[in-house]
């Protein structure tokens, strides 16, 4: 029996593996849906806020059904989306419309945020203080870019916002800071420019 | 003069500002310019990354891919169904990016060329799925172009000339803007500098001239001064002259007034009559010993005419005393009448002396005596 503990929305790929110092080792065993809120779990403190509704705390138990188990096997829990993703998909299930955006600053390849429209701002992770935070912004995507570099003291080169849905991420539209903001595109649906169905 | 260095100084100063001006103006935009350039090389810099990013990528796909095809392992699957997904994410937000690139073509093609293998690498995996590893080394066999990635890895190498290329121009533009802007700071500066250095030595001028002013009206107060000392110096021997002059008048005049109040005691002493007359016959004085003799008061005589208390026996036409007067002779022992206050008449002999100013006859003192001898007769 594996105790799993993780944040309710997610699901978890749960994998096992007999060498785990050979990273191609492991084993996906299962997907894991987080649904068991964590009893006791400590909560963030303070007025309840977008953060709080997005991480919720899960613990989930999973029995591990070996016909031959081998002598020694190692476990491992992944997440294969990040926290911003999840953000995004149990914000909109709670009736909270939420945006998913990519901002690109020097030296940082990406830096993705959750945009949620009725407190009209972000969450962010700020890997100074190891902690999730809420920024106020504007809509727009450049507004949201402005806001996320000013915070971090970079610039910004370009933004997207993009979808994630079923492992696939499909950029929406992408907005670029050398360009005037008036030609800036709007987001729209959209599909990859190339499907990997296979 | 003042007033024309404080203009020249104010004319410089605003020149100075106007340069100044000017100069930081021109800083703030070469700054903007330089930080918009600054954020096109970051852009640049992050296509190129994203362009070799998405063909790295697709090479991990295809080596996952291959790896598959050989084993038909389910993880070389994921491994290559998660590198083609990255892949195209990546590819969509490098062309997305490139919107305005002016090389963005090369990108379609791109995304044409990486199209075009993701599907041979489809038609791979199917005939993988459906004919085992020896179909799909049929299939291989019969696409030799299909597998290879040489014109993609071809195409990205020229997107990353393109792209150096553009930031190669960006760079020299930028250098050539901050050699331009660096003279114009300099020349302003130095500009400034001269405009400084140049009021400085008005200023300078200003202040000299002021000294050699002020040393000038001082030698003159100095002057000034001195010439005061002079005349007050004088002044004061003047004063102390005046003073002993003063003094020796007073006393001059002392000395003529008692001279005077002797002179006037003398007269009045002599017993005689005396009265002074005019040329034309009026008394002007008279001694108390007039008063004594005919009781008349000198303020009764003065003025009024001699013949009012002397009266002389008519020998002829003319008056005796006017004619002697006239002639500037005196007369001795004539025979007058004194007339008293009471209208007595008083026989006198008088003597007549003619009084001088200067060779001018102006008067003349008449002295008379009491004659006892001669008869008195009424007037």
């Amino acid at each position: 029996m594996l105790a799993v503990l993780g944040t309710m929305g997610s699901t978890l790929a749960i994998q096992s593996s007999t060498n785990p110092a050979n990273p191609d080792s492991w084993n996906t065993i299962t997907n894991l849906a987080m649904t068991n809120p964590a009893a006791g779990a400590p909560t963030n403190p303070g007025s309840p806020s977008v953060i709080n509704l997005a991480f919720v705390p899960a613990a989930q138990n999973y029995q591990v059904l070996d016909t031959v188990p081998p002598a020694c096997e190692f476990y491992q829990a992944v997440m294969p989306y990040d926290y911003m993703v999840l953000a995004d998909s149990v914000l909109s299930g709670q009736g909270y419309p939420s945006r998913l955006l990519l901002v690109r600053m020097p030296g940082i390849l990406s830096d993705d945020v959750c945009y949620v429209t009725a407190p009209e701002s972000f969450i962010c992770y700020d890997t100074t203080n190891q902690a999730f935070g809420l920024e106020s912004s504007g809509p727009a995507i450049r507004q949201i870019a402005i806001t996320l570099s000013t915070s971090l003291g970079q610039n910004w080169t370009s933004a997207s916002e993009f979808s994630y849905s079923n492992g696939v991420t499909t950029i929406l539209a992408t907005v670029v800071e050398a360009d005037p903001a008036s030609t800036d595109p709007a987001a729209a649906a959209s599909t990859p420019s190339i499907q990997i169905d296979f | 003069m003042n007033e024309n260095i404080e203009k020249r100084l104010v004319a410089i100063f605003l020149l100075m500002l106007v340069i100044l001006a000017g100069v930081a103006g021109l800083a703030l935009r070469t700054i903007r310019q330089s930080r918009d350039k600054s954020d096109w090389v970051n852009l640049t810099h992050d296509i190129i990354l994203g362009a070799n990013a998405a063909a790295g990528l697709l090479h991990a796909g295809d080596a996952s891919m291959n790896a598959y095809l050989l084993t038909g392992d389910t993880r070389d699957q994921e491994n290559y169904r998660a590198a083609y997904r990255a892949m195209v994410t990546q590819l969509d937000a490098t062309v997305g990016t490139a919107r305005s690139d002016p090389y963005r073509p090369d990108f379609l093609s791109l995304t044409n060329l990486i199209g075009r293998h993701i599907n041979f690498t489809r038609s791979l995996v199917q005939a993988r799925e459906q004919g085992g590893e020896a179909a799909a080394r049929q299939f291989a066999q019969t696409h030799p172009d299909g597998s290879s990635t040489g014109d993609i890895d071809r195409l990205t190498s020229l997107i990353n000339e393109h792209e150096e290329s553009l930031l190669r121009q960006r760079d020299h533009e930028a250098w050539e803007q901050a050699r331009n802007t660096t003279r114009v700071i300099a020349a302003g500066v130095a500009v400034n500098f001269a405009l400084l250095l140049l009021a400085g030595l008005l200023i300078r001028d200003d202040l000299k001239s002021r000294r050699i002013a002020a040393t000038a009206m001082a030698k003159a107060n100095a002057q000034l001064e001195a010439k005061v000392k002079e005349r007050t110096a004088e002044l004061l021997l003047s004063n102390q002259s005046l003073k002993k002059e003063n003094m020796e008048r007073r006393w001059s005049w002392q000395a003529l007034d008692h001279q005077f109040r002797y002179n006037e005691l003398i007269v009045n002493a002599i017993s005689e009559m005396i009265f002074v007359v005019s040329k034309a016959l009026n008394v002007s004085r008279v001694n108390p010993a007039v008063t004594h003799a005919t009781q008349w008061e000198a303020q009764d005589l003065v003025s009024q005419p001699i013949d009012r208390v002397l009266q002389i026996p008519a020998d002829g036409p003319a008056n005796p005393i006017s004619s002697a007067l006239n002639e500037g002779r005196e007369l001795q022992e004539g025979a007058a009448v004194v007339l008293a206050k009471s209208g007595a008449a008083i026989p006198v002999r008088f003597n007549l002396i003619p009084l001088r100013d200067g060779n001018k006859v102006v008067g003349g003192v008449l002295t008379a005596r009491p004659w006892p001898g001669a008869p008195a007769k009424p007037a």
